[in-house]
C-alpha cells in the first residue's frame, strides 16, 4: 500500500508540473508586475530545483498539507474538509442503496433461474452498467423534483436532498452487484455440498440461506468494497448534476477555475481513500474466507 | 493459424488413421466457431445490430441528416420534438437536435477506437512482458496498481486538467485510464499459457524468449483482448461523454453527446426532450457493445461451448 501511495503521490506531481500556465502568474492574479510574480515564485517554492520541489510536495502531503487555494487564499485541506464529509455521506448512502437492492435481486435471480426475475434482473443490470449517471440524474430531477414536486433540485442540505443523487449514484452499483451476486449464487447452487445439503433433507430455506448465500456473498464483499470506492470517483458527476457541494465539485471547479492546489488536494485524497477501502476489503476477505487467512 | 493451439490441424491425424475424419466438423477453425455460436445468442446479435448500426449512423451522416448539426435557428429554439420537420426537436440555440445525435456518433464512435487503440498498443505488450518475466512484472504490475488507485473518471479528469480539453486530449485521458485493465488481462492469460507444452515445444526446438511470447503464446491471448476491447469502445465512450458533461472535454459547438446533455441540463425544466435523446443515443451505443462483448466472451471460450 506504501509503495502505491508513493506512486501515486508521485503520478499527481508529475501531471501538476505539465499543467498549463505558470502557477505563480495565476497566484499573483491578473496585472501583476513580473518582480509580484517573482515574489510569488520564490514563496511558492517554484524557483527551486524540481527534485526540492518533490521532496518538499511529499513531506507537505503526507501531512495532507495541500498548499493554499488560489482563488481563496485558504488552506486547501480547510476547503476540502466540508466538502469531504458530504461526500462521504452520498457515498455511504449510495453504498447503503446498492447493497439494499442489488443483493436481494441478483439471489433471487438465481435461485429462480430463468423466471421472470431472472430476466428482470438481466435486463435493470444491464441498463444500469450502460446507462451514464448524469442522464439518469437529469432525468430524476426532471421526473421527481420538476414534474411531482417531491424531492429538491440541487443541495445538499435535508435527507430529502440525498434521495436522488444516493439513488443516481448508486444504480451503477445495483447493476453490478445483482449481476454479481446471481453469478455467484448460481456457481454456489451447484456445488456438491449444496446437493448434500439437500440430500440429507434441510429445508431448502436452509439450503439456500444458510449454506449457499454465506458462501456466495464471500466475493461479494470485496466487489461492495471496491463499489463503495469506485463511487467515491463516480461521485463526481453526480455531484455535478445535483449541485452537491463535495469533493468531486471542488475538483471540477477547481480545473475549470485552474486552481491547481485544490485539484491536486482533492485527487490525491479521493485516491488515498480508495487505497485504504481497498486494503480493508483485503484484510476483510482473509476474515471471512478461511481459506485466504490460511495462506 | 497453425500456432494458435485451439485451432490444431487435424490432417496428419487423418493420414495416420487412413480414413476421413468427419469433413465439416473438424475442418472449422476456431473463429468460425466462435462466430456461429455468437449469432446463436439472441443478446449477441442485439448488441451487434446496435453497434453496426452506429457505424453505419457515423459513415453515413451527411447522408442521414436532415439539417446541418451546427445552423443554428434562433427563431426556433427549443421546439418539441415533431415539429417543423425537426423529428427529435431542437436545442437552445435551433440545432436540429437529431442532426446533432447522427453527427456525434462520429465522435463518440472515433473516441471508443482511438481509446481502444490507445491502451491496446501500449497494455496488450506491457501485459506480455509482465507476464512473461518476473524481473519487469514488479514495476509494471506496481504501475498498473498506481493507475488503477484513482476511483471512476478521477485519473481520466486529471490528465484532462493538465492536457487541458479538447478531443484528442480526452482520448488519450481515457485511453490511459482504460490501459491497466489490458495489462492485468494479457498478464494472466501469459502467466497461465507459458507453463503449457506448446511452449516448452518451442522452447526444445530453439525459440528464444522473444519469439515463444510474441509468436507463441501472444496469438492465444487474442479473445480475451477482444473482448477487453469491445467492451472498452463502451466505457470509453461513457467516459469521455462525462469529461465532455462536466466540461472539460470535447468543447461546444462539436455535437458530442456528454456536451449536449451538459448543455441542455439549465431547459431540462421547459425542454425536457433535449435531454432525453442524446442520453438515449449513448446508452443504446454502450449497451451495444457491452452486450455484444459479453457475447464474445462466451462465444470465444470453449467451456461455455454447447
Amino acid at each position: 500500500m506504501v509503495p502505491v501511495m508513493l506512486g501515486v503521490y508521485t503520478l499527481v506531481f508529475l501531471v501538476m508540473q505539465v499543467l498549463p500556465g505558470d502557477a505563480a502568474q495565476i497566484r499573483a492574479g491578473p496585472g501583476a508586475t513580473a518582480e509580484a510574480i517573482e515574489n510569488m515564485r520564490h514563496q511558492m517554492g517554484l524557483d527551486k530545483p524540481i527534485p526540492v520541489q518533490y521532496v518538499q510536495y511529499l513531506q507537505r502531503a503526507v501531512r495532507l498539507d495541500f498548499g493554499r487555494s488560489f482563488r481563496t487564499n485558504q488552506p486547501v485541506i480547510d476547503e476540502l474538509k466540508g466538502r469531504y464529509i458530504t461526500t462521504l455521506q452520498l457515498t455511504l448512502v449510495a453504498t447503503a442503496i446498492f447493497l439494499a437492492l442489488g443483493l436481494p435481486l441478483g439471489v433471487v435471480a438465481a435461485v429462480n433461474r430463468n423466471s421472470i426475475w431472472d430476466g428482470i434482473t438481466i435486463l435493470v443490470s444491464l441498463i444500469g452498467i450502460s446507462m451514464p449517471g448524469f442522464w439518469l440524474g437529469l432525468l430524476l430531477i426532471w421526473y421527481f423534483s420538476v414534474r411531482l414536486g417531491w424531492f429538491p433540485t440541487f443541495g445538499f442540505e435535508s435527507p430529502k436532498h440525498v434521495v436522488l443523487p444516493a439513488l443516481t449514484l448508486a444504480s451503477y452499483g445495483i447493476a453490478y452487484t445483482a449481476r454479481y451476486t446471481r453469478s455467484s449464487m448460481r456457481e454456489e447452487l451447484m456445488q456438491d455440498y449444496v446437493t448434500t445439503a439437500r440430500a440429507k433433507g434441510l429445508r431448502e430455506r436452509a439450503v439456500l440461506y444458510g449454506h449457499a448465500l454465506r458462501n456466495a456473498l464471500i466475493p461479494v464483499v470485496t466487489q461492495a468494497a471496491l463499489g463503495f470506492g469506485y463511487m467515491l470517483g463516480g461521485a463526481v458527476v453526480i455531484e455535478v448534476v445535483f449541485t452537491v457541494n463535495g469533493v468531486g465539485r471542488l475538483i471540477v471547479e477547481g480545473i475549470l477555475y485552474r486552481d491547481y492546489p485544490v485539484v491536486q488536494g482533492g485527487v490525491l485524497l479521493l485516491a488515498l481513500n480508495f487505497v485504504l477501502v481497498n486494503l480493508f476489503a483485503d484484510i476483510a476477505y482473509g476474515f471471512i474466507d478461511p481459506r485466504v487467512r490460511l495462506k | 493459424m497453425g500456432r494458435v493451439v485451439r485451432g490444431e490441424n487435424t490432417g496428419s491425424e487423418e493420414a495416420r488413421l487412413g480414413t476421413p475424419l468427419a469433413p465439416l466438423r473438424q475442418s472449422r477453425s476456431f473463429y468460425s466457431l466462435a462466430l456461429a455460436q455468437l449469432l446463436k445468442n439472441k443478446i449477441a446479435v442485439i448488441g451487434g445490430l446496435l453497434v453496426a448500426a452506429e457505424i453505419l449512423v457515423a459513415i453515413l451522416a451527411p447522408h442521414l441528416a436532415p439539417f446541418d448539426p451546427l445552423d443554428q435557428d434562433l427563431k426556433s429554439t427549443l421546439l418539441p420534438p415533431l415539429t417543423a420537420g425537426h423529428l427529435m426537436g431542437t436545442d437552445d440555440l435551433g440545432r436540429d437536435i437529431l442532426s446533432r445525435i447522427i453527427y456525434g456518433a462520429r465522435i463518440s464512435l472515433l473516441v471508443g477506437v482511438a481509446v481502444v487503440g490507445i491502451a491496446t498498443v501500449v497494455g496488450v505488450p506491457l501485459g506480455a512482458i509482465a507476464g512473461y518475466s518476473r524481473r519487469f512484472d514488479r514495476w509494471i504490475s506496481m504501475a498498473v496498481d498506481v493507475l488503477l488507485a484513482f476511483p471512476g473518471i478521477l485519473l481520466a479528469l486529471a490528465i484532462v486538467a493538465a492536457l487541458g480539453p479538447g478531443l484528442v486530449n480526452v482520448m488519450i485521458a481515457v485511453g490511459v485510464r482504460s490501459m491497466p485493465m489490458y495489462v492485468r488481462v494479457v498478464r494472466g492469460q501469459v502467466l497461465s499459457l507459458k507453463e503449457r507444452e506448446f511452449v516448452t515445444a518451442a522452447e526444445a526446438i530453439g525459440v528464444g524468449d522473444g519469439g515463444r511470447l510474441f509468436r507463441h503464446i501472444l496469438p492465444n491471448c487474442i479473445g480475451p483482448i477482444i473482448v477487453q476491447a469491445t467492451i472498452n469502445v463502451g466505457t470509453a465512450i461513457l467516459s469521455a461523454a462525462s469529461l465532455s458533461f462536466l466540461g472539460v472535454g470535447v468543447q461546444p459547438p462539436t455535437p458530442e453527446w456528454g456536451a449536449m446533455l451538459s448543455r441542455s441540463r439549465l431547459y431540462v425544466v421547459t425542454a425536457p426532450h433535449a435531454v432525453t435523446f442524446p442520453g438515449l443515443a449513448i446508452m443504446s451505443v454502450v449497451l451495444g457493445f457491452n452486450l455484444l462483448g459479453d457475447g464474445l466472451r462466451d462465444a470465444l471460450d470453449p467451456r461455455f461451448r454447447q
